[in-house]
């Protein structure tokens, strides 16, 4: 008897348990958040925030620096008299590295899933636009350790920036022209999903040889043969404009160029510089059209503006800065060709007003231009002829200026006042952007430089 | 299957089979009355002494009895002193009994809804009664729980209508998770959750919504007219029976009954208040508009073409009014006086700021009617709260039914079926980091621009201090960007009692808590933060399902013996669905319906969660004078990996009466009891962070919030990584406490001291650390976190003066808590929890400290001084500047009663607790804070000079600082109060939080009896009310019971533009019929 109670408890017992032994099936499974996407929902993605970084923060910090712009309000106002902080960069690396570069850095994973070369190709592409830049404003980065968290490796080192220059991009750039050129895709191919070519892999492929281009040329402090290096590749490159890599923003509200939103939300903060806005020369179209008269003061344009209007695209390598990059390499290359030099300054100056304004140089301009190129008695004339005529024609693309500034001390820039503090205690146009202050509390192990100084020279600029 | 039914009605048998009790002798009946009323005693137990047979009284205090000839029965009940009868031949036995000092008759309700004497249980608890609640005069019942229960911390989020409010009890336990407690009315746990509507979608996730407007927690939803008690379980000892729900505590309320066998009870209350804003930011009015050029304070505004934001201009004194109109003032163009122009009419300067605020209005009605018959009783209630706040259109409202009967179906078999429906919801208003924020822009706002001058123009462009729409006209932004939410919210509930026998009861409890919140947030047309107008559509449908089934035992073994034991099980369901439809760009202003938006975005969230609890408690008391409790709980919860999710916790508790033991009967310690617990309770993780998954893609950044592009855009739709990597290795984490105390009545009872020390640590605490960004993602779920709470908390109570018609009381509650870090994960050196970065978590540190930007000092603590420019050079690293956590808290109460005139305050006092003043910095460097009226003077900043390194680096040199400087940089040089930046240093913006306040006061009168016997009342109450009457702080912002995020996120201590606090003064009429 008392064996068959005990049975019976035991009985109730387990369906009891029954009861609340748990499976809980998908509960805990987001709908909204799906396990696996294909790589053509992520492709948009990745373009449109890498563009986006380039475009936005960086083409600013870039303006602030080389007076382009001039910050009259909040963060802008500190950065323009060179306060930097650390924490300023958090944004800048998390665009970039979370934004941008992991989502492109899946698309590679995928295409090797799914023997989709093409796709890889485009990532690969987008890759090196991302690490690229950020080698350029902070000098050594992660990369081969990077996009590592989900196989457990949370603290990234970091790749010299010598490395990224002379192995890791060319090597990047070189594997993605091979994917972009092989036979077949079984996987897939890019083509309505791709924002900035609509998967013409042409484009793609001279976008890729034309970075390979900016990223050998722009190491000339560091490699005496890097004019002509880069030089060879002129075949390849991009040929007009209609070939720039480049990515167009839309009309519509939620999907507006990211300068434009800037002067949207945060009117007020920032104005044209007065040293860009002399620049300009009375025949030179392109100043109503660079210069945005009042839209990042008040919100309100009262002229069309070519890089902040909402449609406006953001330009991530064009034909315009390869033929700059021609002009400085031919005339600064130990064999140096003045008349080659001269011919490639005529070209960008010219593929810049037609891209600008849709007709080409004004006569005045030109002649304007060869008397300012035949008084420049020295090369270095000469190179100050080029960079300034760059400052203008390669405005608003990432952060060409400040690179130029920093690689040949043109354009002629006076130091703002008020730029001592205790990061850039000498006063000067700051060399270099501070590690984010992610970094300096997350990954401090790594961190190449411990204390933020916005003088120290990285590898190229030394 | 038939087999198994036999089985288990022999099983139930086996069970019930107490039920049949012997053939008795004879019959005895009686009446059991109070000694000090006659009232009747229902509920009393009467037992034959020696035995486990009895009996109760019914609700008339009335016994019948079966017993053998000569027996003697046993009267006892909570809070009187026990009787012993010998029946002798009688057959009528009426007894009155007399209340025991000793034995506090205080019932409170514990975990499960079990009600138990405070004297029995082992574990600190705090009751608040209905009176303390409604003194306080708030809205918000979890404001009015301020400064009224030792261990618990209230922080409302502002003085806005509507605004949530976060409290605390025994300090923050969880990192990312909720610290918040769990709130149960009559049994059911309701939600109490606070959601943004923030600037995007996955902001909401985050809940790190900066700006935005103060949203409302939904406890709110509550009327506190309803409450008839409160009792706050702080321990896991007294909440293991909860779960894991309740791991930061439980705030169980009990709402108003009709009692049985009453007749119909009126009840009929109003209130009437009147706010205004309680304190403000000191600002200056003297410096226009203007900036330093050339070193020359120059006068520019949008009339000079300026979009200028600062107030570095010259003297408003020195300014005039020309001949001559401008749009942007209708006083003329303003000029300086040295300009041709000029008239003898000198410019006028604006407080614009107090101008602003307007009385706010608080009017409630209430209307409840109770009562019962011998098997029924009934409660009714409703009530309608109008509230409109001291910034134009901003407004609140809740109308609330309550319906609770219950009935005994059969004998021994009641019934209890409760319904709550609420509709609350009103306009409001932005705040904090927003550029369309009221405090942004009407504190930065120069004081010579007159803000209530206009803020729109016929062409549809604001008039604002800075031009158009760069910072939104305050009155702008209340009449355009106001966000309109509307709750329509059911909570209801079914108990199925059985007293099966005197010592058996069976109890099931079915409760369900669902809402719907429509929200629709605007940004108009030419706002600042989005020009071209936006509107979002936000539904948020939130259900809860809960079911308890227990069974309890109550035992008497001997008479120094009993038992009291629950078995039981719950079910808990949680389904959030929030859809939001985001639109942006407008067809036409203030055509606020999506129809109006040109590009459309939908999403749609899920929260889920699950679980499963097998619960029991035993209780053994022995002589009535020592206590034992044995408790345990299992739960198996959704949100942890399969493997993981089923977790036991365990406590106990000891409760000792050693007055009971020694026989101490002396008046000066009438009662003394002491108690320990130990105590375990799990938590499991937030929804669905064990796995990996893709996101709708949103690209933008930190200075083009709220927009950005946003996915479908230009004509594709795009996903990216997650920035959660999940984690499928979670499991439960666990804080274990352990308290001491003990409860003590001297001089017969006048005083009363309850003491309790605790020492909680939580371990395996789950968060999302924050990783690199460069290893592709930006968080991560892990257990890591050991966090420690430690604290004092003592409430004591007097009656000072009791002399028949005059009564002094007085209540004292202290609480004194002490947090620390104790451990994170490995590799991991802090966790941020604020939306800008300066508050973290760090090993060794207090919750929550401030890490921030600071001076550079040398070895010896002198600031190191920048030689080129004469100002304190900034830290390049960043160090620890501040603690949030106050030293203690504590509330004051002070009752004087004579005859019928009651006058009761609070005082309510915060030692300590660092508020970061964000808004200072900012206003500091815009130089209209009032700090900036030394603008003009000649300083020589204290410290040592600095060296530049060739490296670039700064190196104090022994040299003292003699370069004198303007502090303003007025004559051109460099501004102090600008040179660290748009928000100044971090070091400079903490300020200590500190105040004293009267958080309540009321002067009430009762009408005498002999008034009331001529009117049809029962009862009449007239009162005064006034909170927030003073406030004395050194914070130099608005009020310091204030944060920017509210009560979604366990950011402490934010202030950055946020709204400020209100007091109010009231009268109301309560009137019982």
């Amino acid at each position: 008897m008392k064996n068959i109670i005990i049975k019976k408890i035991f009985a109730l017992a387990v369906i009891f348990s029954m009861v609340t032994a748990c499976d809980f099936g998908d509960t805990n499974v987001d709908p909204s958040v799906p396990t696996d996407v294909s790589m053509s929902a992520l492709l948009p993605s990745g373009e449109a925030a890498v563009s986006w970084a380039v475009g936005g923060e960086i083409v600013r910090i870039s303006g602030l620096l080389t007076q382009q712009f001039e910050g009259i309000n909040a963060q802008q106002a500190d950065n323009y008299r060179y306060l930097i902080r650390d924490a300023d960069m958090n944004g800048v690396w998390q665009r970039m590295y979370f934004n941008s570069l992991n989502t492109i850095n899946t698309i590679i994973k995928k295409a090797d899933e799914n023997d989709a070369p093409h796709y890889k190709g485009v990532a690969q592409v987008l890759m090196a636009t991302g690490i690229g830049t950020l080698a350029d404003a902070f000098g050594d980065v992660p990369y081969s350790t990077a996009f590592q968290a989900d196989q457990g490796n949370f603290n990234p080192t970091y790749d010299t920036q010598q490395e990224l220059y002379n192995t890791t991009i060319p090597n990047l750039l070189d594997d993605a022209i091979a994917n972009l050129s092989a036979s077949e895709s079984l996987g897939g191919s890019p083509s309505g999903d791709d924002l900035i070519f609509g998967g013409d892999l042409d484009a793609w492929i001279s976008a890729a040889n034309s970075l390979k281009m900016r990223y050998t040329f722009q190491a000339a402090k560091q490699n005496a043969s890097a004019y002509d290096d880069a030089l060879a590749l002129l075949p390849e490159v991009i040929a007009s404009n209609g070939e720039d890599f480049e990515m167009y923003f839309g009309n519509g509200a939620n999907e507006t160029n990211p300068q434009f939103q800037f002067s949207q939300s945060r009117a007020g903060n920032i104005k044209m510089g007065d040293y860009f806005t002399n620049v300009f020369s009375a025949d030179d179209p392109r100043g109503e059209l660079f210069l945005d008269g009042s839209l990042f003061e008040t919100g309100s344009a009262d002229s069309p503006s070519y890089y902040a209007s909402s449609n406006s695209p953001v330009v991530l390598m064009s034909y315009v800065e390869v033929k700059f990059i021609e002009a400085e390499a031919e005339l600064m290359r130990n064999a140096s060709d003045e008349a080659a030099a001269k011919a490639a300054l005529d070209a960008a100056v010219n593929a810049s007003f037609l891209k600008i304004s849709g007709a080409g140089v004004p006569a005045t301009y030109q002649a304007d231009l060869d008397a300012r190129w035949a008084a420049a008695a020295t090369a270095n004339d000469k190179l100050a002829v080029i960079i300034d005529e760059k400052y203008i024609g390669c405005f608003s693309q990432g952060l060409i200026a400040w690179n130029d500034y920093r690689r040949t001390g043109f354009p002629a820039l006076t130091i703002v006042t008020g730029g001592t503090n205790a990061f850039n205690a000498n006063g000067e146009i700051p060399r270099r952007l501070p590690y984010p202050q992610e970094e300096r509390l997350l990954n401090l192990s790594n961190l190449p430089i411990q204390t933020p100084n916005l003088q120290t020279r990285f590898w190229w600029d030394q | 299957m038939k087999k198994f039914l036999q089985n288990l009605s022999f099983t139930l048998i086996l069970l019930f089979g107490a039920v049949i009790t012997q053939a008795q002798d004879r019959t005895v009946s009686g009446k059991v009355t109070a000694e000090d009323d006659n009232s009747s005693l229902p509920g009393v137990n009467v037992l034959l002494k020696g035995t486990s047979t009895g009996t109760i009284t019914d609700a008339d205090g009335n016994y019948t009895i079966s017993v053998p000839e000569n027996s003697i029965l046993v009267f006892s009940f909570v809070g009187l002193k026990s009787q012993e009868v010998n029946i002798g031949a009688r057959a009528v036995i009426d007894v009155q009994m007399e209340s025991d000092i000793r034995q506090l008759s205080e019932v409170v309700v514990t975990a499960a809804g079990i009600e138990a004497n405070k004297r029995e249980l082992g574990y600190s608890i705090q009751n608040v009664d209905s009176d303390e609640i409604m003194k306080s005069g708030e809205n918000n019942f979890v404001s009015a729980l301020s400064g009224k229960v030792a261990g618990v911390q209230v922080t409302s989020s502002g003085g806005s209508p509507g605004a949530a409010a976060q409290i605390r009890i025994r300090g923050n336990k969880s990192v990312q998770g909720s610290n918040g407690p769990l709130f149960v009315i009559d049994g059911i746990p309701i939600d109490n959750s606070t959601f943004n509507t923030a600037d995007s979608p996955e902001d909401d996730v985050a809940n790190l919504g900066s700006g935005g407007v103060t949203n409302s927690n939904r406890a709110i939803d509550i009327n506190p007219e309803d409450v008839a008690s409160l009792t706050v379980l702080k321990g896991p000892a007294a909440t293991v029976l909860y779960g894991i729900r309740a791991a930061n505590g439980a705030v169980v309320i009990t709402t108003k009954k009709g009692s049985r066998s009453s007749g119909a009870k009126i009840n009929y209350s109003m209130g009437y208040s009147v706010d205004r804003v309680n304190k403000l930011p000191d600002l200056q009015n003297i410096y226009a508009q203007g900036s330093v050029v050339g070193g020359i304070p120059t006068f520019q505004s949008p009339m000079t073409g300026s979009t200028q934001s600062q107030s570095w201009g010259p003297l408003i004194s020195s300014l005039r009014y020309a001949n001559e109109s401008s749009k942007w003032d209708p006083n003329g163009l303003i000029v300086l006086d040295t300009d041709p122009r000029a008239t003898n009419r000198v410019a006028n300067s604006y407080t614009n700021a107090e101008d602003f605020f307007q009385d706010g209005t608080n009017a409630t009605h209430n209307l409840s009617v109770q009562g019962g018959t011998e098997k029924t009783s009934y409660f009714f209630s409703v009530g309608r709260l109008d509230q409109t706040g001291i910034m134009p259109n901003s407004n609140y409202a809740r109308t609330s039914f309550r319906a609770t009967t219950s009935a005994e179906l059969f004998k021994n078999f009641t019934a209890t079926i409760s319904a709550n429906y609420v509709n609350s919801g009103g306009k409001r208003l932005q705040n904090g980091s927003n550029t369309s924020g009221v405090m942004l822009g009407l504190l930065r706002t120069s004081p010579s621009f007159d803000n209530s001058a206009g803020y729109i123009f016929e062409d549809g462009t604001q008039r604002a201090y800075r031009g158009g729409s760069i910072y939104d006209n305050p009155y702008f932004t209340v009449n355009k960007n106001f966000t309109t939410d509307d709750v329509n919210r059911v909570i209801g509930y079914t108990q199925l009692n059985y007293k099966a026998l005197p010592w058996l009861d069976f109890t099931y409890r079915l409760g369900v808590d669902t809402y719907g919140d429509d929200r629709i947030f605007r940004n108009d047309v030419n706002s600042s933060s989005v020009p071209v107008g936006q509107v979002i559509n936000q539904t948020i449908r939130s259900t809860d399902i809960n079911s308890d089934f227990l069974v309890s035992v109550n035992k008497d073994f001997s008479d120094k013996l009993s038992l009291n034991a629950t078995i039981g099980h719950n079910y808990f369901n949680k389904d959030v669905h929030i859809n939001r439809i985001d639109g942006q760009g407008l067809a036409s202003p203030g055509f606020f319906n999506i129809a109006s938006a040109t590009a459309v975005n939908a999403s749609e969230g899920v929260t889920r969660r699950q679980l499963y609890g097998l619960y029991g408690t035993v209780t053994l008391n022995v002589a009535s004078q020592l206590f034992i409790n044995l408790s345990g709980r299992n739960d198996w919860s959704s949100t942890l990996p399969d493997e993981n999710n089923s977790f036991f916790y365990p406590a106990t508790s000891i409760g000792w009466d050693f007055t009971q033991t020694f026989d101490i009967t002396s008046s000066l310690l009438t009662y003394g009891k002491l108690r320990a617990s130990w105590g375990q309770v799990g938590n499991d993780a937030p929804f669905a962070v064990t796995n990996n998954g893709f996101v709708q893609s949103r690209v933008r950044d930190g200075w083009t919030n709220p927009q950005g592009v946003i996915f479908p855009a230009l004509g594709l739709n795009a996903f990216n990584p997650s920035a959660t990597l999940g984690n499928n290795q979670l499991k439960a984490e666990t804080t274990t406490t352990i308290e001491f105390g003990g409860d003590f009545q001297f001089l017969d009872g006048r005083i009363g001291l309850d003491l309790t020390y605790f020492d909680a640590t939580t371990t395996d605490a789950i968060l999302n650390i924050t990783i690199p960004s460069a290893s592709g993602w930006q968080q991560r779920a892990v257990n890591s976190a050991e966090l420690n709470n430690k604290g004092i908390e003592a409430a004591l109570t007097a009656t000072v003066i009791d002399n028949g018609d005059f009564t002094y009381e007085a209540g004292v509650n202290f609480t004194r808590i002490r947090n620390t870090v104790e451990k994170l994960a490995e590799g991991i050196p802090f966790i941020t929890i604020d939306p800008f970065g300066t508050q973290r978590i760090a090993e060794g540190e207090p919750y929550g400290i401030f890490f921030g930007t600071r001076f550079l000092r040398d070895d010896n603590g002198n600031m190191v001084i920048n030689p080129t420019d004469g100002t304190p050079y900034e830290d390049p690293t960043q160090g620890i500047v501040g603690d949030p956590n106050p030293d203690f808290l504590l509330g004051f109460r002070n009752t004087f009663s004579y005859k019928g005139l009651t006058l009761s305050f609070l005082l309510d006092i915060r030692q300590g607790g660092d508020v970061y003043n964000g808004t200072k910095g900012v206003l500091n460097n815009f130089g209209v804070g009032a700090e900036t009226l030394d603008r003009n003077e000649r300083v020589i900043f204290p410290g040592v000079l600095g060296e530049v390194q060739p490296d670039g680096s700064v190196v104090a040199t022994e040299t003292a600082n003699n370069i004198e400087i303007v502090k303003g940089g007025t004559d051109g040089g460099t501004n102090y109060y600008q040179n660290y930046g748009f928000v100044n240093l971090t070091e400079l913006t903490i300020e200590d939080g500190s105040w004293v306040r009267m958080r309540d006061l009321s002067l009430s009168y009762s009408l005498p009896d002999n008034v009331l016997g001529k009117l049809p009342f029962s009862k009449v109450n007239i009162g005064f009310t006034a909170r927030n009457l003073f406030l004395k702080t050194d914070y130099t912002g608005i009020d310091p019971e204030t944060n920017l995020t509210g009560d979604s996120s366990n950011v402490l201590g934010y202030d950055y533009f946020n709204n400020p606090n209100t007091k109010s003064y009231g009268v109301n009429l309560n009137v019982t019929f």
